[in-house]
């Protein structure tokens, strides 16, 4: 009896630390494909064999493994529907990667996605803003992107900007908050 | 093969979709300030998006274009009026329209579709 529960507790120890790797293996996976992705380098880590049996890039593959990393990170892992600032970071990445790079999906998913994240962490993404400034502006265009988004919620816009859109710039100096305010005109 | 055709007015255009069984013509839009340059695009394909739900709550139907000079991740998928509303680069169709044209390619994500763009 003893000896079962000494191994069951060495299984459980090994399954947790098995469970710690993948994370850090996953996570470290995930910025190596959005740092990839912003430079456009790697292009052959994602391929395929094309009619004349020629690999090529898979842009199609890339944008699957984006979104994936894009869609764990835009879901709450705190009580109340609150984010990490460590997700919360990656999101407003997101935003950031979205306006470099024009990318249609990634900025028609934020226009629709930031808003709610928003308005359930505003002191945190304030928080983020000053701390990464590079930020401000992508994220503030894609808040404002929310009204008018395929053809909704334009009427809120302007009792937004009376009220919760302070809170987005209440770390901020007066350059950046006009920087982030100038994409709601 | 497939074959989509895009002939692009000032505001709106026709997308024409060619398969050995199928044509199918319906009017197209985009946002004006993010318009995707008149080329061909080689290897598209058929996929869904899955963060965006089609009237169904199922992944939106789409094209993907791979390699759209100035631009990424850029798509043919659905819309409704206000089109221009719908894009942020991508080309708009009626939903109807987009899942005809997606049932009709086969496999899906299979780099099996060109989609011309002409001014």
């Amino acid at each position: 009896m003893k000896y079962l529960i000494t191994l069951s507790l060495l299984t459980l120890i090994a399954c947790s630390n098995i469970h710690a790797i993948d994370t850090a293996h996953d996570e470290k996976h995930d910025y190596h494909i959005l740092m990839s992705s912003l430079l456009n380098v790697n292009e052959d880590k994602y391929t395929y064999i094309d009619e004349k049996g020629l690999q090529r890039p898979d842009s199609l593959k890339l944008f699957k493994e984006l979104e994936r990393i894009y869609s764990r990170n835009i879901e709450p892992d705190l009580p109340n529907r609150k984010a990490s600032k460590k997700k919360l970071k990656v999101v407003m990445y997101f935003s950031f990667y979205a306006q470099a790079k024009n990318s249609g999906a990634f900025q028609e998913y934020l226009a629709e996605d930031l808003m709610p994240i928003y308005l359930n962490n505003m002191n945190s993404i304030s928080a983020v803003m000053k701390e990464l400034p590079y930020l401000i502006d992508s994220n503030c265009n894609r808040l404002n992107a929310y009204f008018g988004h395929e053809g909704k919620n334009k009427e809120k816009k302007q009792d937004f900007v009376n009220n919760e859109a302070q809170v987005i710039t209440q770390h901020l100096n007066e350059d950046q908050r006009t920087l982030c305010m100038s994409n709601f005109e | 093969m497939y074959t989509i055709t895009i002939e692009r007015d000032n505001s709106d255009g026709v997308l024409t979709f060619n398969s050995p069984n199928k044509v199918i013509t319906t009017k197209c839009y985009w946002n004006l300030t993010k318009k995707i340059p008149a080329t061909t695009y080689l290897n598209c394909s058929a996929t869904t998006m899955s963060r965006k739900k089609n009237s169904r709550g199922n992944p939106r139907e789409a094209i993907f274009l791979p390699g759209v000079v100035g631009f990424s991740e850029i798509f043919i998928h659905l819309g409704k009026p206000p089109y221009a509303k719908w894009s942020d680069g991508c080309v708009v169709i009626d939903e109807n329209k987009m899942i005809e044209i997606y049932n009709a390619i086969t496999p899906k994500n299979g780099h099996n579709v060109t989609v011309v763009i002409k001014d």
